[in-house]
């Protein structure tokens, strides 16, 4: 009993203090979505971030080839303006689609998927991450092209297409991340994502008279509201991709 | 400290593991089982790879999964096959993961040198890895391993390809190593731990057989392995009869290493068993197991 009470407690002040340094030290803060992406950007840098930039090269040339021969070689039908709708729907999309698809590919070509995983930035991250880049990279590629588009052809809104090359690539980037998220097996989730591309090509290709007309009378607004409503829910897809859980860990959630 | 609490996972209906109980502090503990058993299973939940079915793994008291990449920062994973690309020199593959590992470019110029030449690389830092042979790139999997200077090594099977003179270096560096540090080695090579493991982790039957020292592990075959001399025309019918260990010519006969729970004769001597022989004791084939 003497010991305490000869035992002399700091005042209340510096209790407090050392209270508030402990619990800042034990707690642990996340950090927000834009700085992680800035720290990601800082810590990872373009170098290996676009590590693979010969495959990227080639998929963009290959995009830029296809998009300068349906501008160069597209015939006016001025009864119809809508099979350039059409192609402008099938196109938009697949760049993004290929170049999202290639770290995984080449984690999956090269085995390095494990040791990739591990990492304080893993795959997903990554991915994500260059997801992220591309989609605006897409974005302004498709913009440009549907520009030209409208300046050489007098059939072709300029609006009416931005709003449906927009849509596409959006509706499309989060089908792929839906589609990386639900299904397992690297050949399902390959499969899923041509089959849309395939879905949309044959649409063009037969000339579908109903699809055409579905593209060219959905108005605008309701373009828009697609827009902004698959823009939130990409940008909170990629958001769950980058700081997910794992609460399935990393093979079953990717790449088994 | 590591703490894996009653985890078991399953692969649909098929149970791979049961009931896991493990801890881990600082130090070398070898995970040694029959390929099959479920070593890569454990590694793989052990490095957020895999989720448990039930259970859970913590580090200091939280969740692994939880504590994500603050985890991951924590952890050196070499995996049984260690992936590359073909067209990377190893100083650009290790700069790659060091860049995913978080760690400044300035320290990544620093730490790469030093660690190809702790693994016998520095000469060829800038040869393609698409050229190496199987022990170079697994040297490069334990370079990369160490990049983070992690508190949790995790090596699964790390000495496959490595020539003997490797073997013994590698040894020493984990021995080095495992001061400050968890290394978690997993093998099926009983060599490969013998000689730097404190602890010894058995896995049979989905469970954990034995998590102790050797010299604990050892004790439960004392006064059961013998050794015997014979002719070569009685070897086949004592193989009958008994669990043969090993078995070398010596001196135009053969001496025959096994194990014997009754009925012993004065002629056998009486040996210390080792590792190796528990080993082969607890991953006897099923019909072997009814002759002892």
């Amino acid at each position: 009993m003497n010991d305490e009470k000869q035992f002399s407690y700091p005042d209340k002040k510096i209790i407090e203090r050392e209270i508030t340094a402990i619990v800042k030290k034990g707690k642990i803060e996340r950090e927000s979505f834009p700085r992680l992406l800035l720290s990601m950007y800082r810590q990872i840098g373009v170098r290996f971030l676009i590590r693979d930039r010969k495959e990227i090269s080639i998929a963009v040339t290959m995009a830029v080839i296809l998009m300068f021969a349906v501008l160069t070689s597209g015939q006016e039908r001025y009864e119809s303006s809508s099979s350039f709708y059409g192609i402008i729907m099938l196109v938009s999309p697949i760049l993004y689609g290929v170049l999202s698809l290639l770290p995984f590919l080449h984690s999956k070509i090269n085995g390095t998927f494990e040791v990739e995983m591990t990492c304080k930035y893993n795959l997903y991250q990554l991915a994500a991450f260059r997801m992220l880049i591309f989609s605006v990279f897409c974005f302004l590629l498709n913009t440009v092209w549907v520009l030209a588009m409208a300046m050489k052809f007098s059939t072709v809104h300029f609006v009416q297409a931005f709003m449906i090359s927009t849509t596409s690539l959006l509706i499309f980037s989060l089908l792929f991340l839906y589609v990386f998220t639900v299904l397992k097996k690297m050949i399902t989730k390959v499969a899923a994502v041509m089959s849309w591309i395939g879905l949309n090509a044959l649409f063009v290709f037969i000339d579908s008279v109903v699809y055409q007309q579905l593209l060219v009378s959905v108005p605008w607004y309701l373009y828009g509201i697609v827009i902004c409503l698959s823009a939130y829910l990409f940008l909170k897809k990629i958001k769950e991709f980058i700081i997910q859980n794992q609460r399935e860990g990393a093979i079953s959630y990717v790449n088994s | 400290m590591l703490t894996v609490n009653s985890v078991s996972k399953d692969f649909g209906n098929f149970p791979v593991l049961q009931d896991i109980q493990l801890e881990f502090s600082n130090g070398v503990y070898g995970l040694l089982a029959p390929n099959g058993a479920g070593k890569t299973t454990l590694i793989k939940m052990l490095t957020t790879l895999l989720f448990p079915t039930k259970g859970e793994i913590l580090y200091e008291g939280q969740t692994i999964f939880s504590m994500g990449e603050r985890y991951r920062d924590l952890i050196g994973y070499l995996p049984q096959n260690f992936g590359y690309y073909k067209n990377y020199n190893p100083n650009q593959y290790l700069q790659y993961l060091a860049a995913l590992k978080g760690i400044s470019k300035q320290a990544a110029n620093e730490k790469i040198p030093q660690l190809l030449k702790l693994v016998a690389l520095e000469d060829a830092i800038k040869k393609k890895m698409g050229k190496f042979s199987g022990g170079m790139i697994q040297r490069v999997g334990i370079a990369q391993a160490m990049l983070n200077d992690p508190k949790i090594l995790i090596l699964d099977e790390p000495t496959a390809g490595l020539d003997p003179k490797e073997r013994v270096r590698f040894r020493n560096l984990l021995s080095d190593l495992a001061r400050d540090r968890i290394v978690i080695l997993s093998t099926h090579i009983v060599s490969d731990v013998e000689s730097i493991a404190n602890e010894i982790i058995m896995i049979k039957d989905k469970r954990v057989l034995y998590k102790d020292s050797i010299q604990s592990i050892c004790q439960q075959l004392d006064g059961k392995v013998y050794e015997i001399e014979m002719d070569f025309d009685q070897v086949k019918a004592f193989r009958k009869n008994f669990l043969s260990l090993s078995e070398r010519q010596d001196n135009g006969r053969m001496n025959i290493r096994f194990i014997a729970e009754e009925n012993i004769r004065p002629e056998w001597k009486r040996v210390k068993p080792t590792l190796e022989d528990v080993f082969l004791y607890q991953y006897q084939d099923k019909e072997v197991e009814q002759k002892v």
